[in-house]
């Protein structure tokens, strides 16, 4: 379906865009859009076959951006909006700047949130897709990325673009970008200790980066007018301190769970029917997931102990 | 700037699009917008000197609709969808499609809700342009409204349509038989004497009379932007629940009996009026002259008493 394709993936450096660029960059004509603010991603991005553009679609002029895209997938987005007004204009107003001048494509991507839905009352109700959406989670977060929706829809119907809403759950496990699992697992390694919510269980539905890149065609498929949502989420729900107990196994070391209003309202798992139903069963489940990115962090933290060390001799 | 222009507003077989369509309908060429289900909808817009056709935003055709309209009021709305998927069918993709027929305009303007806000705890916390969104205020209703934000604010964009988005407070003041919220509690109150409270906080509003809406109209329009102006509908004071009911007590001559709901319907939704207030003046009429008139106009059969203001 993508190959030779031109495509236009915005927030290629973070998790998600990274894995989708290193999927796609050598079969496809990808353009990949990025503010690259982190040092030597510009060239990351190059080296991969990817034609990497400066630009953030929120704030600057997409003059630079060719209009005549296949397929535009939608990964940008700011996750901790300081007020209303800066939420609107990254979570919102850039997806309309974006589909405005990618109007002939033929599929739009448009990566949301689990927690744009309303919270249940019960931490392990599974989002389907057609629950209740409303929440305040993660500050402006949740409620601009739901406005973004709303552009989503607007823009789909006013241009004709087919499109689709994928509500992510947390995903992780990639050489780029961090999810609340791999900064628990740093956390961890670091100090032993665990947060878990001050009240209250949380679980999720983590998906691995690598079957997200699966999920990229079968999601575009969908791709509809009015606008399609898809939940992309693991098949497996799971406690958040079981994760770390596995952890603890695999680390041979003990997680001091300690509680933290931190952590409340960070969960939420979903109903992974319908993905299933387009792409199959996921590859990774959480354990193997898990595992692997410890072992990535591992390495790394085993490493930066080498170098202090060294420089302290 | 309405005067002999081609308008086409949404609405206008509720309480708010009435009163601005009886106020422009005279001095342009209004064409009011509707399913027209209701029977006798069609003849009482055609009786306000509107032309009405019909259509339906959310879920059926506009072809009836034409183009090339200058300015479009858009005031409709379902305010009580089942769940939200239902409310952005008729709040975020109606709009949206509206946009999409009418991008010739000259500018849009949109009626949003208080309800788009993250709810405060705090009874006298004071909603401005710019205070956070979110849920909390109005469930399904605010949800899909805020949605219906983001879908105006694309369309604003992608079409170049000059727009303004106006926050709506909670309006009061018409004969319509079709009582809002307030009022309802106001004819509750003369038929038992009886008022509810909530049990552990104050209530504040600011509720704006419903024949001032109209005036803001123009200056709205001239607000308009792109990406979107947004400029909130309230009345120019905070007004206090139970404050609220002792002056109609007086009003009526009877001492209001408040009752403690653990589950008032209402949350706290003072709105700042400054900007409105900077673009289109002083809301024309006080909370205490409103309520009067307002209560004269649905109970004809009171003689109210004189109080001082």
């Amino acid at each position: 379906m993508l190959e030779s394709r031109k495509l236009l993936v915005t927030g290629c450096t973070s998790q998600i865009g990274w894995a989708v660029l290193s999927r796609y960059a050598g079969t496809t004509d990808l353009w990949a859009l990025s503010r690259y603010s982190e040092p030597g991603s510009f060239d990351a991005a190059l080296a991969l076959g990817a034609k990497p553009v400066r630009c953030d679609p929120a704030t600057d002029s997409l003059d630079k951006v060719p209009p005549d895209f296949d397929y535009v997938l939608n990964f940008a987005e700011k996750p901790d909006p300081g007020n209303a007004g800066e939420g609107l204009s990254a979570n919102c107003d850039s997806i309309a700047r974006l589909m405005k001048h990618c109007r002939s494509a033929r599929a739009f991507l448009h990566l949301s949130t689990n927690w744009v839905y309303k919270p249940h009352p019960d931490p392990a109700h599974a989002y389907r897709e057609h629950d209740d959406i409303g929440s305040n989670r993660g500050g402006q977060y949740a409620p601009s990325k739901t406005a973004g929706e709303g552009a989503v829809r607007g823009g789909g119907l006013i241009l004709g673009l087919p499109a689709i809403i994928c509500r992510a759950n947390v995903v992780y496990g990639g050489a780029h970008g961090r999810s609340m699992i791999e900064d628990a697992i740093d956390h961890f390694l670091a100090t032993g200790e665990v947060l878990v919510p001050s009240e209250g269980r949380l679980v999720l539905s983590p998906l691995h980066v690598e079957d997200v890149a699966d999920l990229i065609e079968p999601s575009l498929r969908l791709a509809a007018v009015p606008t399609a949502v898809l939940n992309w989420t693991g098949d497996e729900a799971v406690e958040w301190e079981e994760l770390f107990a596995y952890v603890g196994q695999l680390t041979g070391r003990k997680p001091a769970f300690s509680r933290s209003d931190m952590l409340d309202g960070m969960g939420g798992i979903q109903d992974p029917s319908r993905r299933r139903s387009v792409a199959g069963p996921v590859k990774v489940g959480w354990k193997e997931g898990v595992r692997a990115a410890l072992e990535r962090r591992n390495m790394s933290v085993a490493a930066a102990a080498r170098i202090s060390g060294e420089e302290g001799c | 700037m309405l005067n002999g222009r081609k308008v086409l507003i949404t609405g206008h077989t509720g309480r708010i699009g009435q009163a601005i369509a009886e106020r422009f309908a005279p001095i342009c060429d209004m064409w009011g917008l509707a399913r027209y289900s209701r029977e006798g909808s069609w003849e009482e817009t055609v009786a306000t000197g509107l032309t009405p056709v019909r259509g339906d935003l959310g879920r059926g055709s506009l072809d009836e609709v034409p183009t090339d309209f200058d300015y479009v009021l858009n005031i409709a709305a379902a305010i009580h969808p089942a769940t939200t998927d239902e409310g952005l069918v008729d709040n975020c993709e109606g709009p949206a499609r509206l946009m999409s027929h009418c991008r010739s305009a000259k500018a849009f303007l949109h009626v949003s809700t208080v309800s788009v806000h993250k709810y405060s705890d705090d009874p006298r916390h004071v909603y401005t342009e710019e205070s956070d969104i979110g849920a909390g205020i109005g469930s399904a209703y605010g949800i899909s409204k805020l949605a219906g934000e983001g879908a105006v604010r694309a369309g604003a964009i992608i079409l170049d349509l000059p727009t303004v988005i106006c926050r709506q407070n909670v309006q009061y003041g018409g004969a319509h038989p079709d009582a809002n919220v307030i009022e309802q509690m106001i004819d509750r109150f003369i038929e038992t004497g009886e008022v509810p409270v909530p049990s552990d906080h104050e209530y504040f509003n600011s509720a704006d009379y419903l024949y001032d809406i109209p005036d803001w109209i123009e200056p709205c329009l001239a607000a308009a932007s792109v990406p979107p102006a947004i400029v909130n509908w309230c009345g120019d004071e905070a007004i206090n629940w139970v404050e609220l009911f002792e002056y109609i007590g007086q009003l009526i001559d009877r001492q209001p009996r408040f009752v403690k709901v653990g589950n008032f319907p209402f949350p706290n939704s003072v709105q700042d009026p400054s900007k409105r207030q900077s673009i289109a003046g002083l809301a024309r009429t006080p909370w205490k002259e409103g309520f009067r008139r307002s209560i004269e106009m649905r109970h004809p059969e009171l003689t109210l008493a004189k109080v001082e203001r």
